[in-house]
């Protein structure tokens, strides 16, 4: 029993400087990377073809631009939005900590230093017509840039003037930031808060109303698949060295000790989990850790390739190791997509199954809400679904996963609800 | 702050349904606007030994205030019978006074304007 009395409840701090540092450093470490790999001139060169060239799913910006530019590109974006948190004063917590993963991960395959900023305007337009602080809303801002290859794609590929194309491809971007924020806010309902990426379900509705709108007018995007290969080795090295370093650090700043890190366990990891905020930034980052070291060795058990998307998808599992995932959780979805490609007409190696199994995590607050059986059969149910709605928003939805994920979790949960089980007390 | 009254309310949803997860028969609400804050009092019994569920409470009560967080999830309280969503009340809320006696719970929610 609780002891009786009075019980003194004080809110915890955010110490954010330290935590800055850390994102920062990561940051510098794909700029650093990049410029061992090409020569300034090279990564120059490549940074311009990333830009220009479009970069709707699945475009590998290794592919496009060289190992250099894309690494370069996915290093300043992330060292950029992290410059734009810290200055606006945002704490560094655990969406925080997912919002510069992501900008980091999905900079190697369709965000770019310059395709961005057109969807967080729109944001920050919402803002002041809204009257509300700009700093509230920039995390969200930033994980909609999964618009951004829209904009790309109508001021580079469509064939009007470049003024038409310059303000019709802003104008996309700017009006898909200005309806997210209500629209992402409110469809977390839907599911619940069982997919974790609630702005690529968003991104995905809006992708496809507008698609639908650009193909009434005859724009039709085209399908393609940019994948590099055969750059496992140094990309393993590279990976295996950062999720190295965070393990480290986590337990040293866990008191030099995994002591609790096991706690972390205990979350189904349904949105909103942060383990930054709830278990503190060592567990978090041994956390962050342990998901990269898996998510290599799945890419590598079914000898996928480490390229910009898988790498994209390695950082989104590793980010929301911050915010909902853990090893517990997410082997049941890895598993489930595994299954699916053993009994389906694809392979586990296909480049979008490749995806659909880092990305799927996306629904890993499923297994841990409902147990590993649950959840391979949502990873199961998610393979099959993630290659059908891409077609809906025409590609220019680099979160894919987040919108099929939100479409599994919409229709799984409330038949759970009504014929799965029910606690003692939900009577 | 837009939707305040109805955050105001999910508050008091996510928390009605956490003190039904303790076995709760006897709640009652209180809410009180003031010129600076709102002031919601909760008082529930619960049934059994609790411990595990009131230090999760705690746990999720001493999370900081963190307003970019409230304005994405907080339509999320209040919503799920099936788990719980703690920390974002946690989030919403700058003070918070918990007291136990016996087998009932109170509690006073400061939220400032």
């Amino acid at each position: 029993m609780m002891e009786n009395g009075k019980i003194l409840i004080e809110k915890r701090g955010i110490s954010n400087k330290f935590k800055y540092k850390i994102l920062s450093v990561y940051a510098l470490y794909m700029v650093f990377f990049g410029f061992l790999m090409d020569s300034p001139s090279q990564i120059l060169k490549g940074l311009l073809d990333i830009i220009m060239k479009p970069d709707l799913l699945i475009t590998d910006y290794i592919s496009v631009g060289g190992m250099g530019a894309a690494f370069v590109n996915a290093g300043l974006l992330a060292l950029a939005f992290t410059f734009m948190i810290y200055m606006l004063g945002v704490d560094v917590n655990g969406l925080a900590v997912v919002a510069i993963s992501l900008a980091g991960g999905f900079a190697l395959f369709g965000k770019n230093i310059f395709n961005v900023w057109f969807v967080l305007l729109g944001v920050l337009l919402y803002c002041k017509y809204k009257k509300e602080h700009f700093k509230n809303h920039v995390l969200i801002g930033i994980l909609g840039t999964a618009m951004a290859p829209m904009v790309t794609q109508l001021m580079f590929t469509t064939g009007h003037g470049i003024m038409q194309r310059f303000l019709i491809g802003a104008a996309a971007g700017i009006l898909s930031g200005f309806i997210l924020p209500p629209l992402s806010s409110y469809l977390l309902r839907v599911h619940q808060g069982y997919n974790l990426y609630n702005v690529g379900f968003a991104a995905g509705v809006i992708g496809t109303v507008m698609v639908s709108i650009f193909k009434s007018y005859g724009f039709l995007p085209e399908s393609r698949v940019i994948w590099s290969t055969g750059n496992n080795l140094i990309l393993g090295i590279w990976l295996g060295i950062m999720f190295f370093s965070m393990l480290a650090l986590g337990w040293w700043l866990n008191g030099r000790s995994f002591k609790g890190y096991f706690d972390i366990f205990q979350y189904s990891g349904r949105a909103v989990t942060d383990f930054v905020t709830l278990e503190g930034f060592g567990p978090t980052l041994i956390n962050m850790g342990l998901l990269g070291y898996m998510s290599m060795a799945y890419i590598l058990f079914i000898k996928g390739d480490f390229n910009g998307p898988t790498i994209g998808g390695i950082f989104t599992v590793v980010g929301f190791g911050a915010f909902g995932k853990h090893p517990k959780n997410v082997w049941p979805i890895f598993a489930g997509v595994w299954l699916g490609s053993v009994t389906k007409v694809w392979g586990a190696n296909d480049p979008a199954i490749q995806l659909a199994a880092l990305f799927g995590t996306t629904l890993a607050p499923i297994a841990g809400e409902f147990g590993p059986f649950i959840g391979i059969i949502a990873g199961f149910i998610h393979s099959s679904v993630v290659l059908n709605v891409g077609v809906l928003h025409g590609g220019m939805n680099l979160y894919n996963n987040g919108f099929a994920g939100g479409i599994v979790a919409a229709v799984m949960i409330p038949l759970i609800e009504a014929f799965g089980r029910r606690k003692e007390n939900d009577s | 702050m837009i939707h305040e009254k109805q955050r105001i309310v999910k508050i008091i949803d996510e928390m009605t349904l956490f003190f039904f997860s303790m076995g709760a028969k006897d709640i009652s609400t209180t809410i009180r606007i003031e010129d600076n804050e709102t002031v919601i009092m909760l008082d529930s019994d619960f049934a059994g030994d609790q411990k595990k569920n009131i230090e999760k409470l705690i746990k999720c009560m001493k999370v900081p205030k963190q307003e970019g967080m409230e304005e994405y999830y907080w339509s999320l309280t209040g919503e799920c019978n099936i788990d719980t969503e703690l920390s974002v009340v946690g989030m919403m809320i700058d003070k918070i006074e918990m007291e136990i006696k016996g087998n009932r719970i109170q509690m006073i929610l400061h939220r400032e304007k």
